[in-house]
């Protein structure tokens, strides 16, 4: 079944395809490595991978600043660069696909159009981990 | 134990790094350099010279160079003196935590989409002891001071 996975950064809702969603665990020490794309927070180590966390404000330039305090938990998700980490202060659920609608949202920074899922009234900004990777190269 | 399958791991502030001990020519406690004056070039990330075994190799800047804060002065650092048969040149770590066998440092290659800038000045990391280490390499940090 496919599923998604709802979640909040600070106010702002966010939903990514549970399937390339590996584990979710409360956040673990962030590491800062120099030279990194602003889009990428930090790393962390998790059974023994590296994984890269991203700051969802900047990539979708929300005016916030993200804090540790911020990210409780952390999504672990498959990328074809690895494993990257989305940063969230609560998983609201998860839930059938089917269980809401998809629909077309503002174009962001990066050139592809996004969607948001809508879920019982609330508007989802839909994470595609893939993408996030490859628009960091513009 | 083959010291050349070792590791040093230093750090500059809250930054950990690695550089096999196989690539460091000399670690100088003190400073018998001349930072400053003329041999400062920052186009090259040159903050002088420093004396090593009867010569004087270039300093170069690694913290600005990876676009860290500083706190630390040069002449109460220690100098790393890292080369090859063909060249040498120093730069500053704050602290070393010490030599380690390469066993215990596993090594990862960065993604190319996460580095942000043209010219690579790592391409590589070590998790050791569950931190991520910036692994250090002399030929690609020798192309990343423009010279």
């Amino acid at each position: 079944m496919r599923q998604v996975a709802l979640f909040r950064l600070g106010s702002e809702l966010f939903a990514v395809n549970g399937n390339v969603v590996a584990h979710i665990v409360v956040t673990p020490q962030i590491f800062q490595l120099p030279l990194m794309c602003p889009e990428i927070f930090g790393i962390f180590v998790r059974d023994e991978q590296p994984v890269y966390l991203f700051d969802l404000f900047k990539v979708y330039n929300l005016s916030f600043d993200l804090t540790l305090d911020m990210a409780e938990h952390v999504l672990i998700c498959r990328s074809e660069a690895g494993q990257v980490g989305l940063p969230a202060t609560v998983l609201e659920r998860i839930v059938p696909v089917e269980s809401g609608v998809l629909e077309k949202a503002a174009q962001v920074d990066f050139s592809q159009m996004q969607y948001e899922f809508i879920f019982d009234d609330q508007k989802y900004q839909l994470v595609d981990v893939d993408t996030l990777v490859a628009a960091l190269l513009r | 134990m083959n010291r050349l399958r070792m590791k040093l791991v230093f750090r500059l502030g809250a930054v950990g790094f690695s550089v096999s001990i196989g690539e460091i020519v000399e670690i100088l406690e003190s400073h018998p350099g001349r930072p400053g004056g003329e041999n400062i070039d920052k186009c090259r990330f040159l903050l002088g010279e420093t004396v090593c075994r009867r010569g004087t190799v270039p300093l170069h800047d690694l913290r600005r160079r990876m676009q860290l804060s500083s706190d630390h002065g040069v002449n109460d650092a220690t100098i790393l003196v890292l080369g090859d048969d063909s060249r040498c040149f120093g730069v500053i770590a704050d602290h070393i935590d010490g030599i380690f066998p390469e066993a215990e440092f596993v090594t990862f290659s960065v993604p190319f989409q996460f580095v942000d800038g043209a010219v690579p000045v790592y391409e590589r990391i070590d998790l050791w002891s569950d931190e991520p280490l910036v692994a250090l390499d002399f030929r690609t940090l020798v192309a990343s001071w423009g010279t």
